[in-house]
C-alpha cells in the first residue's frame, strides 16, 4: 500500500477521525480499518499514530472515551462530543474552502498549458 | 521489524512528561491493536511468526509513536508544561496558605468557639489541651517537612528537572523551620497562653535563646531529607505494566 504524502496530511487525521466517529462510536483498531475502507486505501495512517491523535482530541474535549468489554476483550470506544461535532463542522468548512481553491488552481494551470 | 518493547515505550513517554493516564492507555490500546492485527493475519492463513512480523510493521516503530505522543503538548502533565509554576510558585505560596488554613480552622476557631460558650483555655478538658498541643507541634515542626517530602516525591514521579523543586524545598524549609510555638496552661484565670512565633535572629527578629540555631538545624534536616528523597526515590524504575 502506498504511503500517503506526509506534507498533505497535516490536519487530515483530526478531520477524518472526527468525521468517522461522529457517525458511530469505534475503538482504535476499528477506526483504522474504517479509514482504510472508507477512503479505499487512499489514506494510510501509521496505525500506532492514531492513538495519540485520539487522546489529543479527547483531552481537548472533542471526543469522549468509554471502556467496554466486547467478546471478553477490553476496548476503549470513542465518540464525538457536542464540541467535537462543532469542530468537525468548522474543519469540514475549512477543508472545502481549501479544496475548492486548489481545484481552481489546478484547473487554471491545465488551461494555461492548453493555451501554450 | 522488531517487536515494540512496551515497557521502554511507556518509560519514554513518562520521562518525556506524558500524563500517566495517557501513557498507560497508549500502551494498552497499542497492545490490543497489535493483538487484533495478529488475529487478523492468522485468520488470513499466515503463520504465527509472519502474523506477528506484519503486526509489528503495521503498528509502527516505538520511536515514531513516542515522537507523535510527545509532540502533543496537551498530553503532557501540567508539571512538565509549567514546572516553575507547579514546583516553585505553588509550594511557596501553597505552604503558608495550607498552614494558616489548618491553624485557623483547627486551633483558633475551636478556641474562639469555646470562649464564646463561656469556657476559656484554662477550663478546657485535658484531652483537648493535649490535642491542641499535638496539633501545634505537628503544624510547627512536621507540616513543612511532610509537605516538602510530598513535593519532592511528586517531582520525581513527574521527572521534571530538579532545580525548581529544590529551590522550593529550601525556601519553604526556611519559612517552615522558623516557626515555634508555646502552649502554657494555668489554673489561674487569664494566665494560660498559646503563642506561635516565626523568626530568625539574623533577620533582626528577636527570638528565644538558641531558637535560630534550632530552626537552622531543622531547615538543614528538612532539606537533607528532601534531597535524599529526590535522589533515592525512583518510581519509574519500579514501573509495572499490566499486559
Amino acid at each position: 500500500m502506498a504511503k500517503t504524502n506526509a506534507a498533505f496530511m497535516s490536519g487530515v487525521p483530526e478531520l477524518v477521525i472526527l468525521r468517522l466517529l461522529s457517525q458511530r462510536e469505534m475503538y482504535g483498531y476499528e477506526l483504522v480499518r474504517a479509514i482504510r475502507l472508507t477512503s479505499s486505501d487512499a489514506l494510510s495512517l501509521a496505525e500506532g499514530v492514531v492513538y495519540p491523535t485520539l487522546h489529543s482530541l479527547e483531552s481537548r474535549g472533542l471526543l469522549k472515551a468509554k471502556d467496554k468489554v466486547v467478546d471478553a476483550r477490553a476496548r476503549v470506544y470513542y465518540r464525538t462530543t457536542n464540541k467535537g461535532d462543532k469542530q468537525l463542522q468548522k474543519l469540514q468548512g475549512e477543508w472545502q474552502r481549501v479544496n475548492n481553491g486548489i481545484q481552481r488552481i489546478l484547473g487554471a494551470t491545465s488551461a494555461q498549458h492548453q493555451l501554450a | 521489524m522488531p517487536s515494540i518493547n512496551w515497557r521502554n515505550l511507556q518509560l519514554t513517554l513518562l520521562r518525556g512528561g506524558v500524563a500517566p493516564k495517557y501513557a498507560r492507555r497508549t500502551i494498552q490500546e497499542l497492545q490490543q491493536h497489535h493483538a487484533d492485527l495478529v488475529r487478523e493475519f492468522l485468520a488470513k492463513g499466515v503463520s504465527h511468526d509472519e502474523a506477528v512480523a506484519r503486526a509489528n510493521h503495521d503498528v509502527g516503530d516505538a520511536q515514531t509513536i513516542a515522537q507523535e505522543v510527545l509532540a502533543k503538548r496537551e498530553l503532557l502533565t501540567w508539571s512538565y508544561r509549567f514546572p516553575k509554576l507547579v514546583f516553585l510558585a505553588v509550594p511557596i505560596v501553597g505552604y503558608p496558605i495550607l498552614f494558616l488554613t489548618l491553624f485557623f480552622s483547627t486551633i483558633l476557631l475551636p478556641i474562639k468557639l469555646f470562649e464564646s460558650q463561656g469556657d476559656s483555655t484554662q477550663h478546657l478538658a485535658d484531652w483537648v489541651i493535649t490535642l491542641l498541643y499535638c496539633l501545634l507541634f505537628f503544624y510547627s515542626y512536621l507540616l513543612a517537612p511532610l509537605f516538602l517530602v510530598g513535593v519532592s516525591m511528586l517531582s520525581r514521579r513527574r521527572t521534571t528537572k530538579l532545580l525548581w523543586p529544590l529551590i522550593a524545598v529550601v525556601v519553604v524549609a526556611f519559612i517552615g523551620s522558623g516557626l515555634s510555638f508555646h502552649l502554657i496552661r494555668s489554673l489561674t484565670p487569664g494566665e494560660s497562653s498559646l503563642g506561635l512565633t516565626w523568626g530568625y535572629s539574623f533577620l533582626g527578629i528577636p527570638t528565644a535563646d538558641n531558637a535560630t540555631t534550632l530552626s537552622l538545624l531543622r531547615m538543614t534536616a528538612t532539606v537533607a531529607v528532601c534531597g535524599a528523597c529526590m535522589y533515592f526515590y525512583r518510581p519509574l524504575e519500579a514501573l509495572k505494566i499490566a499486559i
